[in-house]
């Protein structure tokens, strides 16, 4: 009796499927080796480069202030008028009149409706040094290519790919800024009056005026077992760091950082597999653990355990059949917990959008 | 013409002699390169590739007979498709959770329901190592033996491989069935 596959095979055996257009002339020009094998590639390629040469323009071309033309300077007067600080001057309105001057001291004056004098100082001569250029509303047209601030932006840049997602990555940081903390701490300076004596004056509290969180950032090294042809489970470590900027009203502003480390345990689904880049989706769970944190440069108590139901989207370059580069837009959970204890983007959004990116070794 | 005319007129660089033999021979290749392919496109791309190597090579082929020509050819197919296979089987090497094989032999009536292109279908839609060992043993004849040296893998997990391809087969083509019942 023959077996069900050797019918298979007999039926298939003189079948010929029909051929697809335009096969043979493409065969023939790359028999006479006139045009490559074109695979699409090249086109995913010159896309990652132009990207990357986009970016690099953005973020690397120097930028220099310009000076305004309209702007007169005039040299200083027995009437000292000071400009107000920009804070303070959003609300005036200012009509600001120059006289340029080519060579010594320039100041600027700016004429209110109602001229203000601030002191009666005897005019003094303000070198072009002394100019703070967060004062002055404008720069001296002598003074404007020395003062003018050279702005570069430097992002680490390893390898073109790598920078040009890394500078997406970049793009993505926004720092959110939030509502005073309900949690926020006041640091008290000094006793306070209990009211006994009635006569002791009140100490000022130091208290939250306002809480900015970073945008946080995850950097990992991660591992991917097959299950199946497109079924992964991915694991590895990450590393992800919480910063977050207090505002104080008596000691200023407090950086926060946090510094975490976790371990994803994930089941990834490879949408779109390819020889050079891999479109997935994934879901799991991430326990994370705080390693370190600090304010202000001083250490403080950190967060527990935490955990996390994480969904991924990823996209992944495979640089060798074996070896990845990954970067992953995450939506995490963050499981309610006693062992969260500091305020950072984690604690004030449970619902949490972040991005990881780091290498990645496929068995 | 003759294959061994043919073979030595592609030497030559005739282009006519060229087309000849894709005329003759394309079609037939194509089938065994979508058995291997996991889709259209790729069997496009390894018709092609098989077609450049044979035409490129063609002073390696040796005469030995009416149809060596195809066979080697074939061959040349078989090659490139299990190339590619090798690297990617060490990419992804599924744990291939095992299937109890309850599913009853598909008979020949059941068989000749189903068209070609199905069949084809139903092969490239198993997973590459699966399809490559299920081509190789059934439908080309290699020992499991010569498969696991073809595909660095045991001789055990050649046939562990083919076991798993039967099972899915046989599951792809008793829902097709039943498709055509309905």
């Amino acid at each position: 009796m023959k077996r069900w596959e050797d019918i298979i095979k007999e039926k298939l055996e003189g079948y010929e499927s029909p051929l697809p257009e335009g096969v043979f002339a493409g065969m023939h020009t790359l028999v006479k080796g006139a045009v490559p094998v074109n695979k699409g590639i090249p086109v995913l390629w010159a896309l990652v480069a132009a990207v990357a040469a986009a970016l690099a323009i953005v973020f690397f071309i120097p930028r220099a202030e310009k000076a305004n033309e309209d702007i007169q300077f005039v040299q200083r007067s027995e009437e000292q008028t000071f400009p107000l600080p920009e804070s303070e001057s959003s609300s005036v309105e200012h009509i600001t009149t120059v006289v340029a001057k080519s060579n010594s001291s320039l100041v600027a004056r700016e004429v209110q409706p109602e001229q203000t004098v601030v002191s009666q100082e005897p005019a003094k001569e303000i070198s072009q040094e002394e100019i703070p250029n967060s004062h002055s509303p404008f720069i001296p047209e002598n003074t404007a290519s020395e003062l003018s601030e050279i702005k570069i932006r430097t992002l680490p840049v390893i390898v073109a790919s790598g920078g040009a997602l890394a500078t997406i990555a970049a793009l993505l940081v926004t720092e959110r800024p939030s509502e005073p903390s309900a949690n926020g701490t006041e640091v008290m300076m000094g006793e306070e009056d209990s009211g006994v004596s009635g006569e002791t004056p009140a100490v000022p509290k130091d208290e939250l005026l306002g809480t900015t969180h970073g945008f946080p950032f995850k950097v990992g090294v991660t591992t991917r077992i097959c299950l199946s042809d497109r079924l992964f489970f991915t694991t590895g470590l990450n590393y992800s760091i919480y910063k977050s900027s207090f505002s104080y009203s008596l000691s200023g502003q407090k950086t926060q950082h946090a510094h975490y480390l976790g371990i994803p345990l994930r089941l990834d689904y490879n949408l779109v597999p390819g020889r050079w880049f891999d479109v997935y989706v994934g879901a799991g769970v991430e326990v994370s653990k705080c390693l370190y944190a600090s304010m202000a440069g001083k250490s403080i108590k950190k967060d527990g355990i935490i955990m996390s139901l994480q969904g991924v989207g990823g996209l992944q370059l495979n640089i060798t059949n074996r070896w990845g580069f990954y970067i992953e837009p995450e939506l995490n959970w963050n499981v309610p917990s006693t062992a969260v204890i500091l305020n950072t983007y984690r604690s004030e959004h449970p619902l949490e959008f972040s991005l990881a990116t780091g290498i990645r070794y496929v068995f | 013409m003759d294959e061994q005319a043919l073979a030595k007129a592609c030497l030559s660089g005739d282009t006519l002699a060229q087309e000849e033999l894709y005329k003759r021979y394309a079609a037939k290749v194509f089938t065994l390169c979508k058995r291997y392919s996991g889709d259209v496109d790729e069997a496009k791309d390894l018709l092609q590739e098989t077609f450049v190597k044979a035409l490129g090579s063609i002073q390696a082929f040796t005469f030995r007979g009416e149809g060596s020509l195809y066979g080697w050819i074939c061959r040349i197919a078989i090659n490139l498709s299990l190339n590619h296979i090798r690297r990617y089987s060490w990419r992804n090497t599924p744990l291939d959770l095992s299937k109890r094989d309850y599913l009853p032999e598909p008979t020949e009536d059941e068989i000749e329901r189903i068209e070609e292109e199905k069949l084809l279908e139903m092969i490239s839609a198993l997973p590459t190592i699966r399809r490559a060992v299920f081509n190789l043993f059934c439908i080309e004849g290699y020992s499991h033996k010569e498969i696991g040296e073809m595909l660095g893998i045991s001789e055990k997990g050649s046939s562990s491989i083919l076991s798993k391809a039967r099972v899915q087969l046989k599951e792809s083509i008793q829902s097709y069935l039943k498709e055509l019942e309905k």
